[in-house]
């Protein structure tokens, strides 16, 4: 049975330009950055989507094998979940404006950066973690 | 619209440090707002969240602010805050204390607004053009967090009217209230209190013209005005200068200007640092000077070195970025501005400071009174009376 994912909203925002994509997790103060790849997905992400969705419209150059395709999505998904960028939806998966995706290669790639504070000029307050602080230090 | 404004309100001021008027035109926004929230008979609870170092009580001690130390609160303290004092409005000044309150209010259910000096992002890429190395990242997350601050305050506000559009079409809400910021009779006051900054500009026949910059290098697009100007118009100018350089500059940039003015000024031309000062020094080097400059190749919001020499009816050569946002006639524009290009910010230079003094000083005066009204007290009271009007029905 396929999983439905959504962007964690509100606490999860983003931007993009060109091939450049942030996200920003304001929970716990730390923001990542995406590969083209990775921003693919991301896009169809904005509303509650399908994994079966996001692979039938997902294309590889030279990788024949589904299994590794699937493979992908899934490990770049338990990605975003375990950073707190997406959720699990119980909502119906939107079919509609699902944008196509031709993917280089299978390089799902979302870095993850602490330096927000000193971007934005923040000090720790939110509760998110006593013991790490916010944002937090890895 | 004026029955809006508020008076008798416990209004907390949300800012990152204790203000730094004397190296930071924002915090000197921030006062003059206050001042003004004051002199309507509101309370003003000044928190800081201590990011910022610098800064100091006294501004806000004599304007009988109360002073809350802000830093590394928890949710828990920051609602003990807002009841403590009976919080009927916020203000939010800049991203990063924005981002870092706007939940808490939200929860409580006060009236907020954004007061963002200049929108970031746009700043940001407007650098990115300039110099097109490096990421995209720190404008996106500005970008980002601009977005969602619009979206979650009830009233954004910014001192350009561009600025203002820009944000109501990405946030997609009427929430957006222009609003003049400076105190500019406390700057005409200053004026008149030192009558040689007043008196006719003496005829231009020094052998070394004078020239003025204000603000510094924590500001990018000081650094790089500066530097091109240094590297890239001296070259073309003919004349030899004096340029005094007013406002905190960290070493490394200084270095940075001092090894361009080692390559580019002649053997008589001469760059000085004169760090912060006071606003009487300040006054001294506008009455001093033969002509300010603000060579700005980018920026957002007004900036407030434009409009104090205008106010100060200083001859001034600044740039299309330097004059963006103040509602002038492109015959004022065309006066005061060149375009980012070398020779002609030169040949604009060579053309003003051979002028009749007397045509400067027709022109600057009536500038100074077109910009006198723009940014009067009545203005600013119609643009807070918008706000409030907006938060009280929040």
């Amino acid at each position: 049975m396929s999983t439905i994912y959504e962007i964690n909203t509100p606490h999860v925002i983003s931007e993009s330009l060109g091939d450049e994509t942030v996200i920003i997790n304001l929970e716990t103060g730390t923001y990542h950055s995406l590969n083209r790849n990775a921003a693919l997905i991301w896009q169809n992400l904005r509303k509650p989507i399908a994994t079966n969705l996001l692979l039938e419209m997902m294309t590889v150059k030279e990788v024949v094998d589904q299994s590794a395709i699937a493979k992908a999505l899934e490990g770049f998904l338990g990605v975003l979940l375990a950073q707190g960028l997406v959720r699990l939806s119980t909502t119906k998966s939107h079919s509609e404006n699902i944008t196509k995706m031709s993917l280089e290669d299978l390089q799902l790639v979302c870095d993850n950066y602490n330096d927000m504070q000193d971007l934005l000029g923040l000090d720790p307050i939110h509760e998110a973690d006593p013991q790490a602080g916010w944002p937090h230090k890895h | 619209m004026h029955n809006s404004l508020p008076t008798a309100q416990n209004i907390l001021f949300v800012e990152g440090g204790l203000p730094s008027p004397h190296v930071d035109a924002g915090s000197l926004a921030n006062l003059e707002l206050i001042m003004l929230l004051k002199s309507l008979g509101n309370q003003v609870y000044y928190l800081y969240t201590g990011h910022n170092p610098l800064g100091s009580q006294d501004a806000l001690i004599k304007a009988e602010c109360v002073l809350i130390n802000g830093s590394a609160m928890t949710r828990a303290q920051q609602e003990v805050v807002l009841k403590t004092h009976a919080t009927h409005f916020a203000i939010l000044s800049r991203p990063g204390p924005a981002l870092q309150w706007i939940e808490i209010l939200r929860a409580c259910g006060i009236p907020t607004a954004y007061f963002g000096h200049d929108v970031h992002h746009e700043r940001l890429m407007r650098a990115h053009v300039l110099n097109p190395t490096g990421s995209l990242q720190s404008y996106l997350i500005h970008k980002s967090i601009e977005i969602y601050l619009w979206n979650m305050v009830d009233v954004v506000v910014y001192p350009t009217r561009w600025e203002c559009d820009y944000a109501q079409n990405l946030s997609g809400r009427k929430h957006v209230v222009w609003m003049p910021i400076y105190d500019v009779e406390a700057i005409c006051r200053l004026k008149s209190e030192l009558p040689h900054c007043t008196k006719p500009l003496l005829p231009n026949h020094q052998q070394v013209s004078r020239l003025l910059f204000v603000g510094g290098s924590n500001h990018l697009p000081n650094l790089d005005g500066l530097l091109w100007f240094l590297e890239v118009v001296i070259p073309r100018l003919t004349v030899d200068i004096e340029l005094n350089v007013v406002g905190k500059w960290h070493e490394e940039a200084q270095l940075r200007l001092q090894d361009a003015a080692n390559k580019y000024l002649g053997a008589i031309s001469s760059i000085k640092m004169c760090g912060s000062v006071v606003p009487e020094v300040l006054l001294q080097h506008y009455a001093d000077a033969d002509l300010v400059i603000a060579p700005l190749r980018f920026g957002a919001g007004l900036k407030r070195k434009v409009i104090e020499a205008l106010l100060l009816e200083r001859p001034l050569l600044t740039t299309p970025a330097g004059v963006e946002g103040i509602d002038l006639s492109e015959v004022e524009k065309s006066y005061l501005s060149s375009d980012v290009d070398g020779n002609k910010f030169a040949q604009a230079m060579i053309e003003r400071l051979a002028s009749s003094q007397d045509e400067n000083q027709k022109h600057s005066r009536v500038i100074a009174n077109h910009v006198a009204r723009l940014f009067s007290l009545e203005e600013r009271l119609e643009s807070l009376a918008k706000i409030f009007a907006i938060l009280k029905s929040s």
